[in-house]
């Protein structure tokens, strides 16, 4: 598997639990602020991408297993994690053996969410992001259409993936946990037929 | 100052557009390699780079002839990260946290209330109290950190060739692998270690370590085992005291955002739970100032801990601006 390959593996599998990791450590972990979370999730897709993907059957359960041994190991260095919590993860049923991802929601829904998010950039910003991402653009080419220097250009997109990035990362809502346990049996095999 | 998260989405869109330059790879390399958050971070950002191509389907055929083919971007396989990881490199891009001064001493601080967790390239880590500022420089020999305020618990990587040397004042204290905090009050140093073994130099009588292993203590050199504390006090020798297991997780109980106390005076406990707050509490009352404190407190949560004291001391709390004064007599309301 090619690193691009990679990176849509990533995209496909792990990034979707990505807001209900966050949800969860937020509310159990009342010692994590925002910046513990942020380490976590980078320490947990360091990890996983030092993993040979193959194998893995379910991101979800994968993430959170990962997720897990962080935050053992955190809690043998210096216990700023309450065990029980990690008992906790296991009991909440998240980690099952059932193939494939198991939660997305309907492709189009997802895509609707991805273009709201796009939507809220600012204007120049969106223009740029669209530009290059949807048209085709190279850097140089929306920088003469827009007038622009390449590395505003840069600046621009670099905005972008950031802020599309913190809105996807938190996209959650409170009934998505008891939703996703009901949800959990029906695996969706056609929520990637826009790739 | 960027995120790492920031960061990363920087060099995602560069490498994704395919035309980093071998300086610029070279940079990302080192960038990767120094922090572990760092290549999940960027792999993260590509990652939803990635993702973003699915709205592609949604705009129709793509106009442009000469877009960037992502798949001719170097290669960021995992063996080279591994081989780039191992190397140890020292370089260090931005981060959320620190600046990088001239001298190559990186720089850390914690907020008021905050407690921050670093993660340093060598594997220690280290944990900041509130309002806490810490220097960091790694080189080949050694690991030179300097305490200029605040407090902050180290969980040393070991790595026999490089000790790890913590300087408070004219207080250094050495280390191999083993987990220490070390506090800094009022031209105080309060060493406490809960894991290994330590040496505690008083740099006013000495001029620092030998080069030996941790073992030639000498004069001004004291060793201090788990569950010890030394007290480095101004025209005072060094002390050194046990302290039972408890009494070090009661005084590291700001690692889970806590404080604790456990008979300590009201003025002890309103000077520590301060430590950690903009707004402040004051003890009008001598009397009620050295009335005993017990209990776990939220370090952020003046209020709660005022209404408790008050309630246990049978005291007042009353808010004056950005001031919560104790005083004696039944609460109101």
């Amino acid at each position: 598997m090619g690193d691009l390959a990679r990176y849509r593996w990533l995209a496909a599998n792990i990034l979707p639990h990505e807001p209900e990791l966050r949800g969860w450590l937020r509310r159990r972990l009342c010692a994590f602020n925002e910046n513990d979370v942020d380490d976590l999730v980078q320490e947990a897709f360091s990890r996983i991408w030092a993993a040979e993907f193959g194998p893995i059957r379910n991101g979800r359960a994968y993430l959170f297993a990962t997720v897990r041994h962080l935050l053992a190991e955190y809690a043998r260095r210096s216990r700023i994690v309450p065990i029980e919590l990690l008992g906790e993860i296991d009991s909440l049923n998240l980690i099952s053996d059932e193939p494939g991802p198991e939660r997305r929601v309907g492709a189009r829904q997802e895509l609707d969410t991805l273009q709201a998010i796009v939507a809220l950039l600012p204007r120049q910003c969106r223009r740029v992001f669209e530009l290059l991402k949807f048209e085709g653009l190279s850097y140089r080419e929306v920088a003469q259409e827009m007038g622009l220097s390449e590395k505003t250009v840069e600046n621009h997109l670099t905005r972008a993936l950031a802020r599309i990035g913190a809105a996807l990362a938190t996209r959650t809502s409170a009934g998505e946990l008891t939703q996703l346990q009901s949800s959990a049996k029906r695996a969706d095999a056609t929520d990637r037929g826009n790739d | 100052m960027e995120t790492i998260n920031e960061l990363a989405a920087r060099w995602a869109v560069r490498a994704d557009a395919g035309n980093l330059s071998p300086d610029e790879q070279r940079e990302l390399d080192s960038w990767l390699a120094a922090d572990s958050r760092h290549l999940g971070a960027y792999v993260r950002a590509r990652a939803q780079w990635a993702d973003l191509d699915r709205l592609v389907a949604l705009h129709g055929p793509r106009r442009g002839t000469t877009n960037s083919n992502p798949d001719t971007t170097p290669a960021l396989s995992r063996r080279r990260l591994l081989a780039t990881a191992l190397a140890g490199v020292g370089v260090l891009g931005g981060g959320a946290c620190w600046t990088i001064l001239r001298d190559d001493r990186e720089r850390y601080s914690s907020g008021i209330g905050e407690v921050r967790r670093i993660a340093l390239a060598d594997g220690s880590t280290l944990l900041m109290n509130t309002n806490s500022e810490v220097t960091v420089r790694l080189t080949k020999e050694r690991r030179d950190v300097r305490l200029v305020r605040g407090e902050a618990l180290f969980e040393v990587a070991p790595d026999k060739s490089r000790p790890f040397i913590v300087r408070a004042n004219d207080t250094a204290v050495r280390a191999v692998g083993t987990v220490f905090a070390v506090r800094l009050e009022n031209a105080r140093v309060d060493v406490t270690v809960t894991e290994g073994v330590v040496e505690v130099a008083d740099l006013r009588t000495r001029s620092g370590f030998g080069q030996g292993p941790p073992a030639d203590t000498g004069a001004g050199v004291k060793r201090l085992a788990a569950h010890q504390r030394a007290i480095v006090a101004p025209a005072r020798p060094p002390d050194v005291e046990p302290v039972v297991p408890a009494e070090a997780d009661r005084r590291l109980a700001w690692r889970e955002g806590m404080v604790s106390f456990d008979g300590e005076m009201l003025q002890t406990a309103v000077l520590e739970i301060n430590r950690h707050n903009r707004r402040q509490i004051v003890v009008d009352d001598a009397s009620l100032a050295s009335m005993p404190v017990v209990g776990v407190f939220r370090a952020t949560d003046l209020d709660g801990f005022a209404a408790a004291a008050a309630a246990a001391l049978n005291a007042r709390a009353t808010r004056d601006g950005d001031i919560i004064r104790l005083q004696h007599g039944p609460p109101r309301n």
